[in-house]
């Protein structure tokens, strides 16, 4: 029985001369393969959570951290974020500050990584090129990464990460600052990676495309864990509805009177208006 | 240092792609950013401070970016220059690094 | 491609390209690179046509300087660190007033109007950098409103906003067409545009595929799919329904109740 990929248990952290703590109380378990989707309202502390996750909080901002927080075993107090970059990786925002700088084409941008972990030059090769199809930029290798659209260079920071080989992969909004296409391509990635048995973390605001992506969904508030389940069992609790929103469907459907459990998805919601056209 | 050269000279048409931005949202603001002596210095804290601002964030979002993907572990690697690293270097080193790219858009930018 | 509106801004750019936007609120949509940006710096003088003539709010813009079409228009970036460089959010807010030399109180007036809109009240003398970038955004929003512009232009202010935010987007946006002004938002948040914006520009390679209401814009499914867009999701349900078009709630509302 293996471990399961983030454990937190019994989380609180605050971050160096905050007065509050950024997130209290986090208890959850990621198993393995799973997909799960992390929302709530700006500063609900989904941002912090990942930094938690993958150790930047606390080694790289201090602040005060109690409880444990747990990836494959590993408890983050006592791995270096280096020593965890084998396993973990974490996609920014910002498709910009995600560039080394210091390599002039892709294919050696996406061969960073493994060379710092000092990888074989033929395995990084054969994981370079695997990275770049899986993420669909093979076609751009030779380019420089400044010549690159936002779109390409979220997907160029992705490979980067996937030649790691990480089990974990956490997403802060990596879509966010990307047009419809952009995102588009980022999440057939990310269904790719699913179907080979990569654990995701996705933080995201768009509740439909969560609710269509995710299997699983946390959604916070102030700091805290409000709801933990399927999508349907998150948007369905009035608190989830006040503090965080819900899908577009779901609120149609409220607004109609339609009965419980209210739809999250557009399959969902044509079957419980009952009328589905072919 | 092949580092840090290679890596400023590559950030610089960022920087000046970013510099232009400011130089356009300011002045969509009523900054006149040309003519006389006085105005141009009125401009100075306008255009340069969001350029240093952003550089700073940027500095740290790219520390913790180079961080998550194993920059700095102890271990020989095939480089151009080959070096080992610690944080506190790895910090000096885009400060360094960003001080080429502001001193040629300050230059750039007029103050001369 | 022309529609007339009474007063509002009139665009020109190349021969061939003309639409005019007039007054309440109007979506400006299509693939990045599709020339969105590039028309909304023609119309504050921070590009220059070759040819054809740009005028906004009854002023010839080639007449104009950048800064003085301040006066007339507010814009608002699409990332506010581009922008953002005061101590406190009301310095920064107060910014362009104060460029433009406004009178004292008009200065006051305005942006204490701004930063209620944005929801920044109790934040005046918060250091901008302190607020995450979402709030940013809404300082940068305030600040494009500070001098009560008759125009007023925001490029992509939904990016990275959660629902609450979304929503005071959307009262704002109404709240400016209420009082007679002219708002034009960029964006690629097709729910927003569905819900928000009764006129809808749709750009494509540079030519403009098609201007008009909201609702016939989606109409042509054609259209949408070659300008890469994609509908609300309210006009999703709605076809797989077999319900009249939809492109908002309360379309759907009544449209629901046959």
């Amino acid at each position: 029985m293996s471990d399961p990929a983030l454990v937190f248990e019994g989380v609180s952290y605050a971050y160096a001369e905050a007065p509050r703590e950024a997130v209290s109380d986090i208890a959850f378990s990621i198993g393995e393969g799973e997909w799960v989707g992390l929302t709530g309202p700006t500063n609900s502390g989904k941002s912090t959570l990942c930094l938690l996750a993958i150790g930047l909080a606390p080694h790289f901002f201090g602040g005060r951290l109690k409880g444990r927080v747990v990836a494959f075993g590993r408890d983050s107090r006592s791995v270096s974020v280096i020593e965890r970059s084998s396993e973990v990786g974490l996609l920014f925002q910002n498709p910009f500050t995600q560039v080394s700088g210091a390599r002039e084409r892709v294919d050696e941008e996406v061969a960073f990584g493994p060379e710092c972990h000092g990888v074989q030059r033929v395995e990084i090769d054969a994981r370079v090129a695997e990275a770049m199809e899986v993420v669909g930029i093979s076609h751009l290798a030779a380019r420089h990464p400044f010549d690159l659209s936002g779109g390409q260079l979220q997907r160029l920071a992705l490979a980067g990460l996937l030649a790691m080989r990480p089990k974990l992969l956490l997403l802060d909004e990596p879509t966010s600052q990307l047009d419809p296409a952009g995102t588009a391509a980022i999440f057939e990635v990310l269904a790719r990676l699913h179907t080979r048995g990569t654990t995701i973390v996705m933080v995201e605001h768009r509740l439909e495309t969560l609710c269509e992506l995710c299997p699983r969904v946390i959604a916070m508030a102030s700091g805290r864990v409000i709801a933990d389940g399927t999508p349907a069992d998150v948007f369905n609790r009035e608190l989830v509805q006040q503090r965080v929103g819900m899908p577009v469907y779901t609120r149609i459907a409220r607004d109609a009177h339609v009965s419980s459990p209210l739809p999250v998805t557009l399959a969902d919601a044509t079957r419980s208006f009952g009328r589905p056209v072919a | 240092m092949g580092y840090v050269v290679q890596s400023a000279l590559q950030v610089i048409p960022q920087t000046l792609d970013m510099a232009g931005r400011i130089q356009d949202a300011q002045r969509a603001r009523g900054l006149e950013t040309e003519g006389s002596l006085p105005s141009r210095a009125r401009a100075y804290l306008p255009l340069m401070l969001p350029l240093v601002l952003s550089s700073l964030v940027a500095t740290q979002e790219r520390a913790m970016s180079l961080e998550v993907r194993g920059f700095g572990l102890p271990v020989k690697r095939v480089w151009r220059d080959e070096f080992v690293d610690t944080t506190t270097q790895r910090v000096v080193r885009w400060a360094l690094a960003l001080a080429v790219p502001l001193g040629i858009v300050a230059r750039i930018a007029g103050w001369k | 491609m022309r529609f007339a509106y009474p007063a509002g801004a009139e665009v020109y750019p190349e021969p061939g390209l003309s639409v005019a936007i007039g007054d309440g609120v109007t979506a400006l949509v299509g693939e990045n690179g599709a020339g969105k940006t590039t028309l909304t710096k023609l119309l504050i003088g921070l590009l220059r046509p070759r040819a054809g003539n740009v005028s906004v709010a009854g002023v010839d813009v080639a007449k104009m300087t950048v800064a003085a079409m301040a006066r007339i228009v507010g814009y608002s970036f699409q990332n506010p660190d581009d922008q953002l460089f005061e101590r406190t959010v009301k310095a920064e807010v107060s910014f362009g007033p104060r460029v433009l030399k406004r009178r004292l109180e008009d200065i006051e007036r305005g942006v204490a109007w701004a930063i209620r809109e944005c929801g920044l009240e109790g934040k005046e003398e918060v250091h901008p950098h302190d607020l995450g970038l979402s709030e940013r955004k809404w300082v940068a929003i305030a600040s494009a409103l500070a001098g009560e512009p008759q125009v007023v232009v925001l490029d992509e202010p939904t990016l990275g906003q959660d629902y609450p935010a979304r929503r005071r987007l959307r009262a704002l946006v109404e709240e400016l067409a209420e009082q007679q002004r002219t708002v034009l938002v960029v964006t690629h948040d097709m729910d927003f545009v569905g819900e928000s914006c009764p006129t809808t520009v749709v750009l494509s390679h540079g030519t403009v595929r098609y201007a008009g209401s909201t609702a016939g814009a989606f109409a042509d499914r054609a259209m949408v799919e070659e300008a890469g867009i994609e509908p609300p999701h309210v006009t999703r349900l709605a076809r797989s329904l077999g319900l009249p078009e939809c492109v908002s709630e309360a379309d759907f509302r009544t449209a629901w109740k046959r």
